[in-house]
């Protein structure tokens, strides 16, 4: 039998590990990689995240990593996002923005 | 439930074993290189993030392919009929409530064309578009902008995400005059089963210029035969633009009680057909209307089941909201916008009920901002706010066809309704007018992540299906775990037909098996 939830726990392991391969190459670029990030995150993850549809994802206090791996395997209905969608350089990007934005007490550690 | 043997795959095609399939693979990196070539995990979950009520594995893809050119689609082809394996095209793979991107069945491989993203042209004069499979409606739209292209866009909710082409190979619909999109459609390149590169129209003729501007061509029309089916791989497609309108006027007309949809309907479809209104205008109930604008079950309920009507009434009241919410626009010079302003105002005070909001009255607020956008083509994503309403991620759109007639609808929505109740479920819909019809679209909303509840929601799908059937209703489109049942409800008659075409055009089922129920 196949179960979903383990293919889940083999993608998250699999992305987690994904991620930590790019936070090095990812240090070594240039900050106009954060302008990426904040680009695409204005463009697409913006139209629910900053409207009130999905939860806000700023100032979350958040690792890298959650944003990383809840973005390609999807949440409830947050779409999956494929790396036809979004490449990994780009996702790293977004996900460094997010990590980096200010602590907002308001928001809890959960997303 | 699926079983799998222990293989280095998430899945592999229905009788291709794990060895023919490492050649195939092998075959398919040659021709399109490594990278464009998918088999992890990492890289297939993505494709398997579904909200129909079914197990995910049973639509777990075998590989994910990325083509990059029509020379590329056809290699890929050419590879599937060697080993036999079925493949499932999708283009910017946004089909939520319907089978997003994961194939009809399981093992068959994906071929996602998003990175096939040209914009290849667009006619400001002649008012027409050809793009590539992996154009957005927001590229799209910022290419209009950035480029000051008096244009305008029609597309569906989830715009910001999904695409022109996709949408319309599914027969999907929008908000604007030109909301019917596959009756916008005009001229497609299709790569066929054998591998063929098909242009229907006047895409065949040597020197022509009139592929997206007149869509007969000679002989058969055969651009329909290529949506909802499996029949081709839709390369190219050129479609229509409206010009953008000198005045935008976008309404809305709130009514108080459940059972004022016959009369709105009386209503408003004469102002239709004629034109009057002309775009494709939304009826939307209480729940639809409520989840749009922020509002969750958990707000007023805590106990699971079908909402009681008593905490619908107090919602509306909370809210402002209608028990039928209809949004519509006038588009034209200032004058033509006046004229028919006063017809729409005059037969809504002789008709002594309905309230009438203006976008000035509306100002800012939500959901009318978004409808406003939707009708005049604006890319968002506030439709996401429906599945706050339950949470958890479960949803199957229901959506029986009707004439565009009030006794048509009123019957259509207490069927619905009492059917979704009886299931624990709320009715969460509205009406999508065409010119003379309807798309009754309900969202059956349940918690995915309850197994209990997917069962409960499978069951009542089957049942809305099975009882509108018996009234004479069918649905005009549906999720990929239905394909079989809803094909049944259409008739044998057609099923022989399109069976022999699939076998006359693509004698060894590769092309997405299954879409539609087609079958070789
Ligand atoms: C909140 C919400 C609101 C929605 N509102 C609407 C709406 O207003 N109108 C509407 O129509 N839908 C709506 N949908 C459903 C769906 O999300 C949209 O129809 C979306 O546009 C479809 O995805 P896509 O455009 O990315 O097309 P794709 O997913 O790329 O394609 C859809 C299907 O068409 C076929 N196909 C795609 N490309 C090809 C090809 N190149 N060759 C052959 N066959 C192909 C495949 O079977 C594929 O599964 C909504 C969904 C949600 C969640």
């Amino acid at each position: 039998m196949l179960k979903p939830t383990t293919t889940r726990a083999v993608a998250l392991a699999t992305l987690a590990l994904l991620w930590i391969g790019h936070t090095t190459t990812a240090v070594a670029q240039e900050p106009a990689n954060v302008g990426k990030g904040q680009q695409y995150f204005d463009k697409v993850c913006a139209k629910c995240h900053e409207t009130g549809v999905g939860p806000v994802l700023k100032g979350r206090d958040l690792p890298e990593a959650t944003y990383i791996i809840i973005a390609r395997l999807g949440r409830n209905a947050m779409p999956a996002f494929r790396i036809t969608d979004i490449d990994d350089d780009t996702l790293v990007a977004v996900a460094r923005y997010l990590a980096g934005t200010p602590k907002n007490p308001d928001q809890g550690a959960t997303p | 439930m699926v079983t799998m043997m222990n293989s280095k795959y998430q899945a592999l095609p229905k009788g291709v074993s794990e060895a023919q399939f490492d050649e195939a693979i092998g075959q398919f990196a040659a021709a399109l290189g490594a990278d464009q070539v998918l088999t992890s995990a990492e890289h297939l979950t993505p494709y398997t993030k579904i909200m129909m009520a079914v197990d995910t594995a049973e639509h777990t893809p075998s590989a994910v392919l990325l083509a990059t050119s029509v020379e590329q689609v056809q290699a890929v082809v050419r590879i599937c009929n060697a080993y036999k394996i079925p493949v499932w095209p999708i283009s910017t793979g946004r089909n939520f409530g319907y089978g997003s991107a994961a194939p009809v069945e399981r093992g068959q491989i994906v071929l996602d064309l998003k990175k096939m993203n040209k914009i290849l042209h667009v006619d400001t004069e002649l008012c027409t578009a050809l793009v590539e499979p992996g154009v957005t409606y927001q590229q799209l739209y910022d290419y209009l902008e950035e480029n000051k292209l008096p244009l305008m866009l029609s597309f569906s909710a989830p715009s910001a995400i999904a695409g022109p082409l996709g949408n319309t190979m599914d027969r999907g619909v929008g908000y604007t005059p030109y909301g019917e999109h596959f009756l916008m459609q005009c001229g497609m390149e299709v790569v066929l089963a054998n591998g063929d590169v098909y242009r229907t129209g006047m895409g065949g003729v040597k020197g022509d210029k009139a592929w997206q501007v007149f869509k007969w061509g000679f002989g058969p029309t055969l651009d329909g035969m290529f949506t909802q089916s499996n029949y081709g791989i839709c390369t190219k497609m050129g479609f229509w633009l409206m010009p953008k309108p000198p005045v935008f006027k976008p309404f809305e007309i709130k009514f108080d009680n459940d059972d004022d949809i016959g009369d709105i309907v009386e209503l408003l479809r004469p102002l239709r057909i004629a034109q009057i209104i002309p775009n494709a205008v939304v009826i939307a109930g209480t729940l639809w209307e409520a989840s749009t604008c922020n509002t969750r079950r958990s707000d007023y309920l805590t106990t699971p089941g079908a909402t009681p009507d008593s905490v619908i009434q107090q919602i509306r009241k909370d809210k402002n909201l209608g028990a039928w919410n209809v949004y519509a626009a006038l588009y034209g010079t200032p004058e033509q916008v006046e004229v028919n302003w006063k017809i729409v105002t005059d037969t809504i005070k002789r008709a002594g009920k309905g309230k009438i909001v203006t976008q000035e009255e509306a100002g800012d607020t939500q959901p009318f901002k978004y409808r406003a956008q939707l009708m005049s083509g604006v890319p968002n994503l506030q439709e996401f706010g429906l599945y706050n309403w339950r949470g958890g991620g479960g949803s199957m759109w229901f959506a029986p066809v009707s004439q565009a007639r009030g006794s048509e609808c009123g019957k259509q929505v207490q069927l619905a309704k009492s059917i979704l109740n009886k299931h624990g479920l709320d009715y969460v819909g509205e009406f999508i007018v065409g010119w003379r019809d309807m798309h009754h679209v309900i969202d059956v909303l349940y918690d995915r992540s309850n197994p209990e509840e997917m069962k409960v929601a499978h069951a009542c799908f089957s049942e809305l299906l099975d009882e509108f059937e018996k009234q004479g209703y069918a649905v005009y489109r549906v999720n990929t775990a239905f394909q079989e049942r809803v094909a049944n409800s259409y008739g044998p008659v057609k099923r022989k037909l399109e069976q022999t075409l699939k076998r006359a055009l693509d004698p060894n089922g590769i092309l997405a098996p299954g879409k539609s129920g087609i079958r070789i």
